[in-house]
């Protein structure tokens, strides 16, 4: 190889390190920026209406967040990597129970359905549709509890939503959990 | 500093930084499924 091809080799090589420290550094914050001009999924837009057609698979709803995602049914943990995890042998709208959904704040390269979730406060609103059937929940409590807390996700006799990632962002020092309770939907 | 010199430094670097991106991809989904 010649000196200038090797140069010329080198200037690539030079290159993909500067995009690959890009890609290190800002990922974790880009989300933060498209947030302002991220859309609204067309089912969070009209929470308080019936959409024209209701989504055949099970699926999440958070205006407050921009959020829309599908919940998946997984035995392992692995089921993260594909967005939101419904965890087994826990509660559903139509069984009751405490219902409890997992996903990522953030991951290089996977889903971070949950970046926004520090956004959620008491009061706001969660829709899920569950065998095409709308279900809406508000949020209750907001808590931030060590890895090691107890009996969050446990099962209770009335129904209940709880969903939970990490915090602080781009760490898994503590979890992130929302409480919510289901509200009568007003049929119009 | 010769351009081979270089090139190894460089493919090193690059080695290093796909690598970390690739421990860093499997971290969120090992520690948020521990505890609760």
């Amino acid at each position: 190889m010649s000196f200038l091809t090797l140069r010329r080799f080198n200037n690539v090589l030079s290159a993909v390190v500067i995009v690959l420290s890009l890609y290190v550094l800002l990922m974790p914050f880009l989300p933060q920026v498209s947030y302002r001009w991220q859309k609204m999924p067309p089912l969070a837009q009209a929470i308080e209406n019936n959409p024209e057609t209701v989504p055949q698979q099970n699926t999440l709803v958070i205006p407050k967040m921009k959020l829309q995602q599908t919940i998946h049914e997984g035995k392992n943990k692995w089921t993260l990597n594909e967005g939101v995890w419904h965890i087994p042998k826990t509660g559903s709208p139509d069984a009751g129970g405490n219902m409890v959904l997992s996903g990522h704040r953030f991951t290089y390269g996977g889903p971070a359905v949950f970046y926004h979730m520090d956004l959620l406060k008491e009061g706001d609103d969660i829709v899920i549709y569950w065998q095409q059937k709308k279900h809406r929940y508000r949020v209750e409590h907001v808590l931030v509890v060590p890895p090691s807390a107890k009996g969050l996700v446990d099962q209770t006799p009335d129904e209940m939503l709880t969903i939970y990632t990490c915090t602080p962002l781009v760490t898994a020092k503590n979890r992130l959990i929302i409480q919510a309770k289901p509200i009568p939907e007003v049929t119009p | 500093m010769k351009e081979w010199h270089r090139t190894v430094i460089l493919v090193i670097f690059i080695a290093v930084l796909v690598g970390l991106i690739l421990w860093a991809r499997q971290l969120p989904t090992a520690n948020l499924t521990q505890g609760l």
